[in-house]
């Protein structure tokens, strides 16, 4: 603030300018050492000592405060026992939108249940009108599926609405019942129906699964048809009530299973109508409560248009959940499972496996359909459709067959809209030719000559189809660079795209690969189609992440292929092909983290292509492929997140043939790429070399920065060319994100240029996320990312960004943790993001928060450990992970436990390793919390 | 503050001085944060969760827009400490309507320098200290807790009370403090740290505060 009294600060109590300062550091995140004070200025020592301790407290209890009074909704500190007429017996349930009471109302001696709001949720006059309205509204239904509504109170400042007290349980606790009960199929023994039912009691919901399902299937955990008409009735009962609402013009909002409850006669009973718009308000969008109706909400309402369809969509997606017993949508982050709803329908229920009635599935489908005029147009329909059912006559619902949704996919993506012809043909094609074409080999492989060659065109043709198809919805990379064309013309490279759709043609491909691919017999040219069915079938399955699939696949292949190459007299083609092979499957190993398989397919690899290393007349194919071998095998192996720390001398002898590997590979490259009209991969791989040889010589600074310096370089004119190529922005982002870090002080500028490295790199990330969300690298190379912004912060003692960004990289890490639960790697990224996290709780003074953090992740880690006890032990995030709890439980005054967890982190330390030859490089998430062990510790 | 910012907020000032409201509206932007602090700290107990501080920013935000004129034609103290005292009287106006006034007398309030200061500064400081605090014995604990405090606070010289608050709760520095309440630095300076030294002593006499805040 500009001062007008001239410098004042001589008059000022010398403590209290001390203690300005020392204030202004606590605020900033720091944490200032008394004793730092005290040294410094011996004639305040005293004072010092006595005053400043006070300053921190006041300081940090002022903080929590603050923190606390912006969280969530909830009732505080108030116990109810009575609201008004109404007086308090138990709490029945939690929900986004407030606390329910199981209630007396004393003047009329009845039961009720009130729902009591949280007191930021009606804040002003206005939502206080729409509730009370909306209430009135609801109230005035009447209706045997419909929980009546008596009316709305005050009290407190606490709003809250009173309804018929319902004997049951909501679908949301009955379906986890449900799927708990088919999954553990015999084994367990469930509770009895007589030690769960009685009339004071709630009705739990083992027991209320336990009718559901019948007998038979609660025993066998096989679901039959006493289980589907079940949720038919449950399915015509809500329908029923809706369309008595929708006649009275009233629409709920708030379909979801915890508002369809199931008394213990099986009767539905619809609560909580209009509730939703009564407590609509921007502030609660925020709680993490919402989620649980976001999942339920149709597309049509995040765009803001919501009408009696609307409702129409959330009863099917709660019956769908009730067919599938699982989620329709996964995700759990709030942004993502947005996307996931606007973007097109959950994948199908099942039915395949669990029986699913056809005509009971066709509905539910048409209910929850993504688009509002294929749903039902009136509940009414819809429950005229269930009643069909349940009589077996038939239903008016059609089924969506692969041709119209192919189409309807083609309407949601304009942009795409061109190749629709072309491949509606290429599917319908697919889908007749290929099992037309499955069968005639079948019958071939014993029959005659003339039969057999037929056989064999329509399997090729079939496998064209395929392969237009795959090329056209997956051309996805996923780090794996593809080989030029043949006749070398430079192929513009075209968008991988891996987006639910896609995806889930790629899945309806597989069985026709598959068949193919498990064609057998002497032909060679079958033999050749079959190798390349199984080629296909290991990058579909790669794409999906089923990655051990894809390398049974991959193995598959090459041995068809080595088979036909032996044959064929070394045909030259057939060899770049295997050696194509050989690189996919070392990279599929290198994903895998299985490093010695990797390295022996490269040098497979290798081997076949060396001798033409030194012609340049060798087909442009084969050199880029010996390049992209040399690459590989430059590569470094990339160790787990926690791997020890290797000494210097090891990693300089081995970094050498990586860097003449490297070296190899540039020299081919340039001279691939010195013809104008070269394809844009040979840049590429030419842009990863340099990358890769900076990370390589990263112990030689100049030089690193240099080979980075030159990667960007060449990407960025490759994205400025290709923008919409993913790969090209994706290898940008992570050469910006390579930027070194020096240790601290780092100068002004350094920091401006590391923020704004990490800066560009964190927008490609977030548009390659936000447009191919299928595509795990680059989530979790956002995650990696934040991470290391955050690691830099911590460095700069800027806890509050280095907090956020951490929580950032935790939250785009754990869906795919939850994904791939096959790729230790992400789980082991994950611990990192979360030690890191709680270290940054440590320092912002809450310490109770990190504990609960690092316990977790130990235990997540001792738990991945030994399920997977192949993987080696990560002894130092371990170590790292109990030496923060030390710290932390130290902090909350748990002097023992912090002793014993201090002793686990120092044997985790002492233990031998238990992997060698891993290099600290790739890890830098640890290597940076390990800095920090040594300059806390 | 850096000297950069200094000079940016010294042109602001001049630019509101000459009426100007988007100047008082940059200025608002800039300091939100000390603002919202003043009602953060302010607010009474009943009537969290039923305003938020951006409502109460909003509305001070009108009244200050309301005033310029009247501001810019006889400037009395820096623009923040203006604004400050508005959102101060904006939380007082809302006070009075939603608790009415038996709740916060308007006698008890003091005004130190034309600035209306509630004796209320007691029950915020306690609750700013006591307020998140969660001991094991629950709710009770955590009232008995308050009262102790809040009755402690109430016995230090008035001055003395709003000097401490201003420094730790409000965030201001030694010559805001001084500006706000009409003080000379020096006399904040000296007040500051015998209050702190009371502070202490209140402190000591809540177990559980000092021991949760020895950590780190």
């Amino acid at each position: 603030m500009g001062g007008k009294v001239v410098d004042p600060n001589t008059e000022r109590d010398p403590l209290e300018l001390l203690a300005a300062e020392y204030m202004e550091r606590l605020r900033q995140g720091q944490s200032p050492s008394v004793e730092e004070y005290a040294a410094q200025h011996p004639t305040l020592e005293e004072e010092i000592r006595e005053l400043f301790p006070t300053i921190a407290v006041t300081e940090r209890l002022k903080a929590r405060q603050e923190r606390s009074s912006g969280g969530l909704a909830s009732l505080g500190a108030a116990q109810l026992k009575r609201l008004g007429d109404f007086r308090i017996i138990r709490e029945i349930g939690r929900g986004g939108m407030g606390v329910v009471f199981e209630a007396e109302q004393e003047s009329l001696r009845r039961r009720v249940a009130v729902k009591v709001l949280p007191r930021q949720v009606l804040l002003d006059a206005k939502h206080l009108k729409r509730f009370e309205r909306e209430a009135r509204i609801a109230a005035n239904l009447h209706h045997t599926n419909i929980v009546e509504v008596f009316g709305v109170g005050e009290q407190d400042g606490f709003h809250y609405y009173v309804m018929q007290y319902i004997h049951g349980v909501g679908l949301d606790c009955l379906i986890p019942e449900l799927a708990k009960a088919v999954r553990n199929q015999t084994g367990n023994s469930p509770p009895s129906p007589a030690s769960t039912v009685s009339n004071t009691h709630p009705e739990s919901a083992s027991a209320a699964a336990r009718r559901l399902l019948g007998e038979d299937a609660w025993r066998t955990g096989r679901l039959g048809s006493v289980y589907w008409q079940a949720v038919a009735r449950i399915g015509l009962q809500a329908a029923d009530a809706l369309h008595y609402a929708h006649s009275l013009e009233t629409l709920h909002r708030d379909i979801k299973p915890a508002n369809l409850l199931l008394d213990t006669q099986g009767t539905v009973w619809l609560a909580d109508f209009g509730l939703a718009k009564a407590a609509q308000s921007d502030d609660i969008s925020l709680s993490n409560d919402l989620v649980g109706t976001l999942r339920y909400m149709a597309p049509e309402q995040f765009r803001g248009s919501t009408d009696y369809r609307s409702d129409i969509y959330s009863l099917g997606l709660t019956l769908y959940e009730l067919l599938a017993l699982r989620l329709a949508y996964e995700e759990t982050d709030r942004s993502r499972l947005i996307q996931r709803i606007t973007e097109g329908p959950p994948p199908p229920p099942g039915s395949a496996e669990r029986g699913i009635p056809r005509d009971l599935e066709t509905i539910i489908l048409k209910a929850a359909s993504h688009d509002v005029k294929q749903r039902y147009q009136s509940a009414a329909a819809m429950a005229d459709d269930l009643r069909c059912f349940l009589e077996d006559r038939p239903i008016q619902a059609r089924r969506v067959g692969p041709v119209e949704r192919l189409g309807r996919w083609c309407r949601r993506n304009k942009a795409l809209a061109g190749l629709a012809g072309t491949t509606l043909f290429l599917l319908v094609l697919v889908a007749a030719v290929a099992s037309v074409g499955y069968l005639q080999t079948k019958n071939a492989l014993q029959g005659e000559a003339r039969q057999r060659a037929r056989a064999e065109a329509n399997a090729e043709l079939a496998r064209e189809a395929l392969d237009r198809m795959f090329d056209r919805f997956s051309p996805s990379r996923i780090r794996i660079l593809p080989q030029p064309s043949v006749d070398g013309a430079a192929a513009v490279p075209g968008s991988p795209i891996l987006s639910k759709e896609a995806a889930a043609l790629l899945e309806e491909m597989l069985p026709f690969y598959d068949r193919l691919a498990q064609q057998t017999g002497n032909d060679d040219k079958l033999r050749a189609g079959t190798a390349e069915a199984n080629r296909r079938v290991g990058a579909i399955r790669q794409r999906l992440g089923q990655l051990d699939e894809a390398v049974i696949a991959y193995r598959r292949a090459i041995a068809l292929l080595e088979e036909l190459r032996v044959r064929s007299l070394e045909d030259p083609r057939l060899k770049v092909e295997v050696a194509r092979m050989k690189n996919e499957l070392g990279r599929l190993y290198t994903s895998l983290r299985k490093v010695s398989e990797a390295q022996e397919a490269h040098i497979g690899a290798l081997a076949l292509l060396e001798a033409d290393e030194a012609s340049p007349s060798a087909p442009e194919a084969a050199r880029f492929e010996l390049a992209r071998t040399y690459f590989f095998l430059g590569t470094q192996e990339r160790p787990l997140p926690g791997a020890a720390p290797r000494d210097r001398d090891r990693q300089a002898q081995i970094a050498n043939p990586q860097r003449d590997s490297l070296a190899k590979a540039v020299t081919l490259l340039k001279g691939l790429s010195s013809s104008p009209a070269a394809n844009p991969e040979y840049q590429h791989l030419l842009a990863l070399c340099y990358s890769e040889g900076a990370a390589v010589g990263e112990a030689r600074g100049r030089e690193a920065r240099s080979g980075d310096e030159r990667a960007i370089q060449i990407l960025e004119g490759l994205v400025q060319a290709y923008p919409s190529d993913p790969d090209y922005a994706y290898d940008l982002s992570e050469a910006y994100s390579r930027i070194h870090i020096p240790r601290p002080p780092i100068p002004a500028e350094t920091q401006r240029t590391i923020e704004d490295r990490f800066g560009k790199a964190l927008n490609l990330l977030e548009t390659l996320v936000a447009e191919h969300p299928d595509i795990p690298d680059f989530r979790a190379s956002e995650a990696r990312t934040h991470d290391k912004l955050g690691s830099f912060y911590r460095q700069m003692e800027r806890w509050s960004e280095a907090d956020q960004n951490f929580r950032k990289a935790i939250a785009l890490q754990s869906p795919l943790v939850k994904q791939f639960p096959d790729v230790p790697y992400y789980g082991l990224w994950m611990a990192t993001f979360r030690i890191a996290y709680a270290d940054a709780l440590i320092h912002r003074d809450q310490p109770a928060e990190a504990r609960v953090v690092l316990e977790e992740t130990i235990s997540t880690l001792l738990r991945q450990l030994e399920q997977r006890p192949e993987t080696p032990r990560p002894h130092h995030l371990l170590a790292l992970g109990y030496s923060r709890l030390s710290l932390a439980l130290r902090q909350i005054g748990e002097k023992a436990q912090a002793d014993a967890a201090a002793q686990k982190a120092k044997q985790e330390q002492t233990l031998p390793p238990g992997h060698g030859g891993a290099g600290m490089n790739e890890c830098r998430g640890a290597e940076n919390a390990f800095c920090l062990l040594r300059s806390r510790d | 503050m850096t000297s950069d910012s200094s000079v940016q907020t010294e042109e602001l000032e001049r630019r509101l001085r000459g009426g100007d409201t988007q100047a008082l509206a940059e200025l608002f932007t800039r300091e939100r944060e000390g603002l919202w602090r003043v009602i953060h700290f302010r607010l009474a107990e009943p009537l969290r969760g039923r305003l938020e501080a951006d409502d109460v920013l909003q509305e001070a935000f009108l009244a200050a827009s309301q005033r310029l004129k009247h501001y810019a034609d006889s400037p009395a103290s820096s623009a923040f400490i203006w604004l400050r005292m508005i959102v101060n009287q904006t939380l007082i106006d809302l006070h009075r309507e939603h608790l009415g006034a038996q709740k916060r007398d308007a006698a008890r309030e003091v005004s130190l320098d034309g600035a209306p200061y509630a004796q209320a500064t007691s029950a915020s400081v306690a609750i700013q200290l006591i307020g998140a605090f969660t001991s094991p014995s629950g709710a009770a604990a955590r009232a008995d807790t308050l009262t102790l405090v809040q009755s402690c606070i109430e016995k230090m010289d008035p001055i003395d009370r709003e000097v401490l608050a201003l420094r730790h709760f409000e965030e201001l520095t030694n010559s805001e403090v001084a500006e706000a309440l009409g003080i000379e630095q020096k006399a904040a300076s000296i007040r500051y740290v015998r209050a702190l030294r009371r502070l202490k002593g209140i402190l000591a006499q809540v177990p559980e505060l000092s021991n949760g805040g020895q950590g780190g």
